[in-house]
């Protein structure tokens, strides 16, 4: 792999809206995923610090901590999300979640959709200020977009790896989907533990799509957008028969896509909308904050 | 705005420190996946569903029952919004609470600090249900207990 591949020229705007997403989703993955944190720190007993932490000689959690924690992500990830700040509210960002989720794996049970996420979260603040109007490409954006396509594909691809490493040759035709559906399955998955053949055929689809999940890196536009609805839809029967929705590894999927394109619109369209209610309104144009192209009216 | 897009590039050591970190956090996952384990997150091995399931072996869920302060004997809601600790943090903790159930006090304590206006519970009981497969299918049930505990 080249050096050069690691740092291709790609839009700042781009950076700019997937700070927007990408703050904001650590807040809901605060309270909707990593959401045991605050429970487990009333539960001291159970704690069980991994490798990290205990090298850094992080405290134990407590609820101040934990509560302390819970206050600056929501501050920061407020601050990082509008663009403002991108340093030092990204790099608080950064760390704090990074030690919540620290917390959230000390008890026994380790998750495996977060990689890319932390990844996201620790390259946003190499870059300074990324405007959504902005029309330049810079390698900084390249890279840090480059880290977050490859945390994602290596969630993929090593896991196929695991798979072989924990569960041997015959992982694809064990009867590992049928263990999770017995386990956790709804409704609508519990009658597929009468069909073994089908969940071994999709066992070794699963595999198989794993291993080679870095093709996403030789696909273009269309295709490539197709691909990655394939794990999208993927992602979704996965949530809808056993409850395990991969959000945090979703959302960073995002880096792939060309969302300066947004950026783009939401800039051009609502324009017309805010500058027709200003005018019926107060019979003068509006500039909103941020709209370059309102500007220029009143000069 | 013209339509020549502003290329800004990366200087040499701003290319070097990135590609520095870049190969460690590279060469770190590879351990974690090579010989790493889920201590070592989140550089461990990615080891979502990574174990095999024998055909014909048998599957394992774990669930908490709990004699409460009325007198029923209840399931204990392993979830964040229940006692707050989910049924696979029990699982991974599983042969610590084997050797030593009183660590299953943290339970009984939680379910007294988050709900209060519940019945509490006054003896705890990890349960196993043991799910035959055979041929892929399942072929019958087994349910055992592996731990009890009086809270205090």
């Amino acid at each position: 792999m080249s050096a050069r591949w690691w740092f291709p020229a790609e839009p700042v705007a781009r950076i700019a809206v997937l700070r927007a997403v990408l703050y904001p989703f650590v807040v809901l993955d605060m309270f909707l995923f990593v959401n045991d944190v605050v429970p487990k720190a009333y539960a001291p007993a159970l704690y069980a610090p991994i490798v990290i932490p205990r090298f850094l000689h992080l405290p134990a959690p407590d609820p101040m901590l934990v509560h302390t924690l819970q206050v600056l992500l929501i501050a920061a990830c407020a601050i990082a999300a509008t663009g403002r700040l991108p340093r030092l509210a990204g790099w608080m960002v950064a760390v704090c979640y990074q030690w919540w989720i620290f917390i959230g794996m000390s008890y026994g049970k380790v998750d495996h959709d977060h990689l890319a996420l932390l990844v996201a979260l620790w390259v946003l603040p190499t870059l300074g200020r990324a405007r959504w109007d902005s029309a330049r490409r810079s390698e900084a954006a390249g890279w840090a977009l480059r880290c977050i396509q490859v945390a994602v594909v290596a969630t993929y691809f090593l896991a196929a790896f695991a798979k072989i490493r924990h569960g041997g040759w015959d992982w694809a035709n064990g009867a590992v989907f049928t263990w999770s559906i017995e386990r956790r399955g709804s409704m609508l998955a519990d009658p597929l533990v009468n069909l073994p053949l089908l969940l071994v055929a999709g066992q070794w689809i699963l595999l198989v799509a794993e291993f080679t999940s870095p093709v996403v890196f030789a696909l273009r536009g269309r295709a490539q957008a197709v691909y990655i609805g394939g794990w999208m839809v993927f992602h979704v029967v996965t949530y809808a028969a056993i409850g395990i929705h991969f959000l945090p590894t979703m959302v960073c999927w995002l880096a792939f896509a060309p969302l300066e394109k947004l950026a783009d619109r939401v800039r051009s369209r609502p324009l017309i909308g805010r500058q027709r209610a200003g005018r019926s309104a107060a019979g003068q144009p509006v500039s909103v904050v941020g709209d370059q192209a309102v500007q220029p009216v009143s000069d | 705005m013209s339509g020549d897009v502003e290329v800004v590039r990366l200087g040499a050591r701003a290319r070097a420190w990135r590609l520095a970190a870049t190969a460690a956090v590279l060469l770190a996952l590879a351990y974690g996946t090579i010989w790493g384990a889920d201590r070592h997150f989140p550089f461990g091995p990615m080891v979502q569903f990574a174990f095999s399931v024998d055909p014909n072996g048998q599957i394992r869920s774990v669930y908490i029952e709990a004699d409460t302060t009325t007198g029923d004997r209840v399931q204990v809601p392993l979830t964040a919004e229940g006692v707050g600790i989910p049924r696979a943090e029990i699982e991974g903790r599983l042969p610590a609470i084997e050797s030593d159930p009183s660590l299953l006090q943290a339970i009984a304590v939680a379910q007294r600090r988050r709900h209060p206006d519940q019945p509490q519970y006054r003896r705890l009981y990890v349960m196993v249900d043991i799910l035959q497969l055979k041929d892929r299918r399942p072929a019958g049930h087994e349910v055992n207990q592996l731990a009890v505990w009086d809270v205090r």
